[in-house]
């Protein structure tokens, strides 16, 4: 161990440093506080054995500007001192000492104090490493998060899109920097769109992994084939769709997992709408000149239950009307006080607001979310779908 | 996590003292009603009077409970609120679960 000796008697400095290399230490020596911290300085020191009386510079002195300078690696500061009075340590300890040896020192004392300050320093030398490997570690688990969340946002559908009349907006907002709500709109055939929301159980990674799985599954063509083979079924709707998604995804994940969805069929020309509406919040639809109307009532969750069964329900959309889609991190938003923002909160801001457009109306919900839950970090995954079948006058 | 637990007629009852079955505890709640189910107690009824929310998690966690028992046995749910009540129905868990006011009756409707 390199220590540092400050002493101004040269007798006693000679006699200090003698002992310390004969303990094998490597052993720098200064006459007084000044001079000791100019070694300090330039040279990597993790131990001090300093007097307290000294000119220039005295013991609690120098251990008030070692603790004061907050040097990369802990320095162990032993003081040394001819009185063993109790206002001496309190002084020694207010200075940042860290431990004590009497003058005149014996070989026996000065040995465990050292020892004691050693394991000290081992200790703080083995936490570092761990700290310095924990943060590199966290560093990667970081980035590789932040590089997610990209592939994650690429996988949702262009903001702000319209398939002739109809036109979608989306908020996405996961609570981690990836979450398990995952939102689309497709075209399925000619003049048939479909738009869904999901949200599955829990959030962070493993809800992730499988929301970009459910994102991939999905498609035009997995909703035409169970259209067309829904055959024997007249006029097959959504439902048909979620009661494929519950089988395939049925032994997915642990026992606890599922997903809860709103997924919709839309015809462009008559603004015709089936939803089928598996556990995810009820939708809200704002006409273009009647009173916002909650839809739906309700429907079993998908991937939890085998003999789970579907229905749907249809309403027209007319030109102007929108429909809104949600997950509960709106509803289950929580204020400081532990309140939730609720479904009569998020009525009364739709109705307060339904004079904005799309892209104005998803940012003032998202303001209002974070000023609702106080700026603190949400627990949950946040997404939002505005669907509107667009006014001729448009 | 605090449940507390007694016998009634053959019956395990087990109460949530939690305000929130969410992610949080869920994990644990499933562990420990799953150690219940294992040391034999097949028949349980579920009350969850005192919680006021239950989030994707809680849900998740309870219907784990449902599919360890395997049809072998029961379990019933007891003292929903309004809040955890629509809950139940959004998702149609009311269809899934039998759902009672009071403990006592669902220990009457599942006794052995």
């Amino acid at each position: 161990m390199r220590i540092l000796v400050v002493e101004d008697t040269p007798s006693v400095r000679l006699v200090l440093a003698r002992v310390l290399r004969q303990w094998g230490h490597d052993v720098l020596e200064a006459a007084d506080g000044e001079a000791a911290w100019e070694i300090l300085r330039r040279e990597r020191v993790r131990l001090v054995v300093s007097d307290w009386m000294m000119p220039a510079l005295d013991g609690p002195g120098l251990c008030r500007r070692i603790r004061a300078a907050g040097f990369d690696e802990y320095v162990y500061f032993i003081l040394l001192t001819s009185r063993d009075e109790e206002a001496d340590l309190v002084e020694g300890m207010n200075a940042g000492a860290d431990d004590f040896v009497t003058k005149p020192f014996s070989r026996a004392e000065l040995d465990v104090r050292l020892k004691a300050g050693i394991r000290v320093l081992e200790l703080q030398q083995r936490l570092a490493r761990q700290n310095a490997e924990l943060s590199e570690t966290l560093g990667i688990v970081r980035r590789d998060l932040e590089a997610a969340a990209r592939t994650q946002f690429s996988m949702l559908p262009d903001n702000a899109t319209c398939f002739g009349p109809t036109r979608f907006d989306w908020l996405y907002s996961p609570a981690t920097y990836i979450g398990g709500d995952i939102l689309n709109y497709f075209v399925v055939d000619d003049g048939l769109l479909a738009f869904y929301a999901i949200d599955v159980s829990g959030h962070g990674v493993p809800a992730a992994l499988v929301s970009s799985t459910l994102n991939k599954f999905i498609t035009p063509a997995l909703c035409r084939e169970v259209l067309q083979g829904a055959g024997r079924e007249r006029d097959p709707g959504p439902e048909a769709i979620v009661e494929r998604l519950n089988r395939d995804f049925l032994d997915y994940g642990e026992d606890d997992f599922y997903f809860t969805m709103l997924l919709a069929l839309h015809e462009t020309a008559s603004g015709r709408t089936r939803v089928c509406q598996a556990a995810h919040p009820h939708p809200v639809l704002i006409p273009r000149d009647a009173q916002i109307e909650v839809l739906g009532e309700g429907g079993m969750p998908v991937a939890m239950l085998d003999m789970a069964r579907y229905d749907s329900f249809e309403f027209e959309m007319a030109p102007g009307d929108r429909l809104i889609l949600y997950s509960d991190g709106v509803t289950e938003c929580r204020s400081t006080g532990g309140e939730q923002f609720g479904m009569e909160r998020f009525k009364s801001f739709l109705l307060d607001r339904r004079a904005l457009d799309n892209p104005a109306l998803l940012d003032a919900l998202r303001n209002e979310l974070a000023h609702f839950s106080g700026g603190k970090a949400p627990d949950d995954d946040l997404s939002v779908l505005c669907v509107e079948r667009l006014a001729l006058d448009d | 996590m605090q449940l507390t637990s007694e016998d009634l007629r053959g019956v395990r009852v087990v109460r949530i003292v939690e305000e929130r079955l969410d992610a949080r505890i869920a994990a644990d709640f499933k562990h420990q009603m799953i150690g219940q189910i294992e040391a034999g107690r097949r028949r349980l009824v579920l009350d969850l009077s005192a919680v006021t929310f239950i989030d994707s998690s809680g849900l998740g966690a309870i219907v784990a409970v449902l599919k360890h028992l395997g049809g072998e046995g029961a379990l019933a749910i007891a003292g929903l609120r309004q809040n955890t009540l629509a809950m139940f129905r959004l998702t149609r868990m009311d269809r899934v679960f039998s759902l009672f006011d009071d403990p006592g009756d669902a220990v009457a409707a599942i006794a052995g």
